[in-house]
């Protein structure tokens, strides 16, 4: 049973998202923190999280672990249905950050490969540049339709000790997890009813139609219906699930490489039975490394051969373009409130966390002297691999950071560690706070831009981790923005 | 619709009717060689000769004796024609398609597969062989019954159906081949001709629709002409044209159709004949591969 005033008690230093230090609801969460007790009573929230668990295995809400033996083992995410909720109007700020935050970025990234001005006025440090993991020379002098590059993003957001939203990562690339946004609020409307009555939750389920629009925007061919498909490495990619999803709900074709052809009048096509059929807009979800064996990784199957040279002939949008990589990477992301100002001449909307780069001298010094306190990270690396956390290594361990640090001081930035906000959730016994995270996703077009309303929530089972990873004990939930 | 998903579903009702297919064959073989008197042989190799996997099958096993070719017929995961293998690859090409076809068919095949692969563990041993067929028949038809029942009648339907009748033409003409050969007394042939019937299910339709005795030509006639019964050749044919009817099929594969038609109206006397009734169905079948071909690189070779 839960009893708000006795029983939910977060810590005092980390930001509870449902209730203030006094235990009152936050703005938004009144009706909810209401209901949910009154649900509660002989165990009835156990038995919909026992329901909410059964709905997700057979409505096939899995993510693919490719088993030898028995095939595609559809493995389920742990989903908790206790809501997380955000008012209404903290969410417009955070959405407005967003938008203003993917305009500079598609600017930046628009410009990199064409004047680098910003690199002219010694904004961004040209040795940062060459650098750069994901930078395409095969990019330079290229404009994709509208200046857009980066069209589909996922910003990792999280709330820090006093619940104010930084931006932790930019995930420009080919983010994933828009699916399980839509699922969950299924899955929710289904099992708990009862606690949409009270209370005014933002729709989400507009997501596909503004992807369609926003894919159907940035068409190069003036048509009245261009052919719009999604590009998948197949049915073995963990994300197989979402790009099947994703095309069903469009009504687009889900093609792999093999169905696509470019032809030589540069267009792209796909192999029908009608015979071949042309391709206006590829939604990729197919790394640029494999997106084509004339230019990239000759050994790529999932490609198509001549992918590139249709792209830069104007006969294909790419989404998100080749190249859109470079803004993605820890210390380009330090530089995102510069190029704010740079671009927009607007002061940032959504705060980042601050990040120490190693490479300038008085930042190093800062790092070394404060290791104990911060979160290393290196620069090119991604999936969390060889990251510190100071406050929770050994002696040893942050001697040995000290020594790469300074024996390699470009690929480290450093980060103080910051306190995730948690949310009520259900746990073998109780309900108690977990820590969690948040990934809008970000749609820019030729003059539109799209934001989910709220996003992805990700939230750590285990008590205290800040770990919200699927594979490491982590779970979601449904993402709740509040009009009170 | 996309080739390779079009060549998916195509496949996917090949193989299940191949799996079906097999099993039966194998069934009323082992009846037979049963009912045969102990001092002659029962003709095994034959069975091997008639999928066309006579090489593939010496270099797996020594020697055709009845076990080793019932297991490579049904078990063996090296033979791609095995009832093991053709539902492996029927659940392959669903997985790509799973969002397409009504959902309890992928779990069927995946379940289906699962069983099938414990099951083939090792060999089938002779007391659970019959149980073994039966169980996959069954499963086949469940199959089948998903598709008619839940699936509409849009474009994958028409491939898997498509598929379903030229693997059911292509097999029940090698069924009838295995017994085709060999000379019979009216006694044995009576017994033979309603083992074939038995082996496609026909036993009873035969009955119903002929009231005439069960007489070898008779049964040819029955599974070659007949258009009400669901595994005659005539039934399979006019379910191919209605498929290909609703399919953009180009005009060559129209031809070929039209040429396998005729040749079964044609010919019709040769099959009367036990001893040219062999040159007859190998005719057919040449027919019926050209026709596959035709289908395959009109749709599949974009």
């Amino acid at each position: 049973m839960i009893s708000w005033k006795n029983n939910y008690s977060p810590k005092i230093t980390t930001f509870d998202e449902m209730v203030d230090e006094k235990g009152l609801p936050r703005l938004g969460a009144g009706e909810v923190c209401k209901d949910l007790p009154k649900l509660d009573q002989r165990g009835e929230l156990r038995n919909r999280q026992v329901s909410a668990d059964i709905l997700m295995e057979k409505m096939g809400i899995t993510f693919n672990v490719y088993n030898k033996d028995e095939g595609n083992v559809d493995r389920v995410w742990p989903f908790d249905i206790v809501p997380r909720i955000i008012d209404f109007k903290d969410w417009k700020r955070v959405e407005q950050g967003l938008i203003q935050r993917l305009a500079a970025l598609n600017l930046f990234i628009d410009d990199i490969y064409n004047k680098q001005k910003i690199v002219k006025d010694k904004v961004f440090p040209e040795e940062l540049l060459k650098e750069a993991p994901f930078y395409l020379k095969e990019c330079m002098g290229f404009r994709p339709p509208h200046g857009v590059w980066c069209h589909i993003s996922g910003c990792d957001l999280i709330r820090d000790g006093d619940g104010v939203f930084r931006v932790l990562e930019d995930n420009l690339r080919i983010p994933s997890g828009v699916s399980y946004v839509l699922e969950n609020r299924q899955v929710m409307k289904k099992v708990i009813p009862e606690l949409f009555e009270n209370t005014n939750v933002e729709p989400v389920g507009n997501y596909p139609n503004a992807l369609f629009d926003m894919l159907r925007s940035v068409s190069k061919r003036r048509v009245k219906n261009p052919e719009i498909v999604v590009l998948t490495p197949g049915i073995y990619n963990s994300a197989y699930f979402e790009h099947s999803f994703l095309a069903q709900q469009m009504g687009a074709e889900l093609v792999e490489g093999r169905d696509l052809f470019v032809d030589s009048d540069d267009c792209v096509y796909m192999k029908t039975i009608e015979g071949p059929k042309r391709v206006d807009v590829i939604y990729r979800r197919v790394d640029d490394d494999f997106l084509d064996p004339e230019v990239f990784r000759k050994d790529s199957a999932l490609g198509v051969s001549g992918l590139m040279r249709a792209w830069k002939a104007h006969k294909v949008t790419l989404v998100n373009a080749p190249g859109t990589g470079v803004a993605d990477d820890k210390v380009v992301y330090a530089f995102v409130p510069k190029m704010i100002q740079y671009y927009l001449g607007e002061e940032p909307k959504l705060e980042s966390v601050p990040t120490y780069l190693c490479y300038l001298e008085e930042d190093k010094k800062y790092v070394l002297e404060n290791l104990n306190q911060l979160v290393v990270k290196p620069a090119n690396a991604s999936g969390g691999y060889g990251i510190l956390i100071g406050p929770k290594a050994s002696q040893k361990e942050l001697a040995k950071c000290a020594r790469q640090i300074k024996k390699d001081p470009r690929n480290f930035i450093a980060q103080p560690l910051i306190n995730l906000s948690t949310v009520p959730t259900l746990t073998k016994k109780n309900i108690e706070p977990r820590h969690v995270d948040l990934r809008p996703f970000i749609l820019t077009g030729a003059d539109k831009s799209y934001v989910t309303p709220g996003g992805l929530t990700r939230v750590a089972l285990k008590k205290g981790s800040f770990i919200v990873n699927s594979s490491q004990g982590g779970g979601s939930k449904d993402t709740w923005i509040v009009r009170s | 619709m996309l080739a390779r998903l079009a060549q998916n579903f195509y496949w996917l009702g090949r193989y299940i009717e191949r799996a079906e297919n097999v099993s039966r064959m194998v069934e009323t073989s082992l009846n037979i060689a049963y009912d045969y008197p102990n001092d002659i042989e029962y003709n095994w190799e034959q069975l091997v000769s008639i999928v066309g996997s006579d090489d593939l099958f010496q270099q797996l096993y020594e020697n055709t004796s009845e076990i080793n070719v019932v297991n490579f017929l049904l078990s063996h995961p090296q033979n791609p024609n095995s009832a093991l293998s053709s539902i492996a690859m029927a659940r392959d090409n669903t997985r790509s398609v799973r969002e397409m076809l009504p959902r309890e068919t992928w779990q069927h095949l995946n379940e289906f597969y699962l069983w099938i692969k414990k099951s083939c563990k090792g060999g089938i041993p002779k007391r659970k062989r019959e149980e073994f067929m039966t169980q996959i028949i069954r499963s086949c038809q469940l199959f089948d019954g998903m598709i008619d029942s839940s699936l509409s009648r849009s474009r994958p339907y028409d491939f898997i159906v498509l598929g379903r009748y030229i693997e059911r033409c292509d097999m029940v003409t090698r069924i009838l081949d295995i017994h085709s050969l060999g000379e019979y007394d009216d006694y044995w042939e009576s017994v033979q001709s309603g083992y074939i019937l038995r082996s496609v299910s026909g036993y009873q339709m035969y009955r119903l629709s002929i009231r005439e005795p069960v007489k070898f030509s008779r049964v040819i006639s029955f599974l070659f002409e007949n258009t009400d019964f669901p595994r005659s050749i005539a039934y399979g044919l006019s379910h191919i044209e209605q498929s290909l009817k609703g399919l953009p099929a180009s005009k060559d594969i129209m031809v070929s159709l039209g040429e396998t038609k005729k040749f079964l109206k044609m010919q019709k006397k040769k099959r009367d004949k036990r001893e040219e009734l062999t040159e007859y169905i190998d005719q057919f079948q040449i027919r019926l591969g050209n026709l596959h071909q035709e289908i395959a690189s009109h749709f599949f070779a974009v």
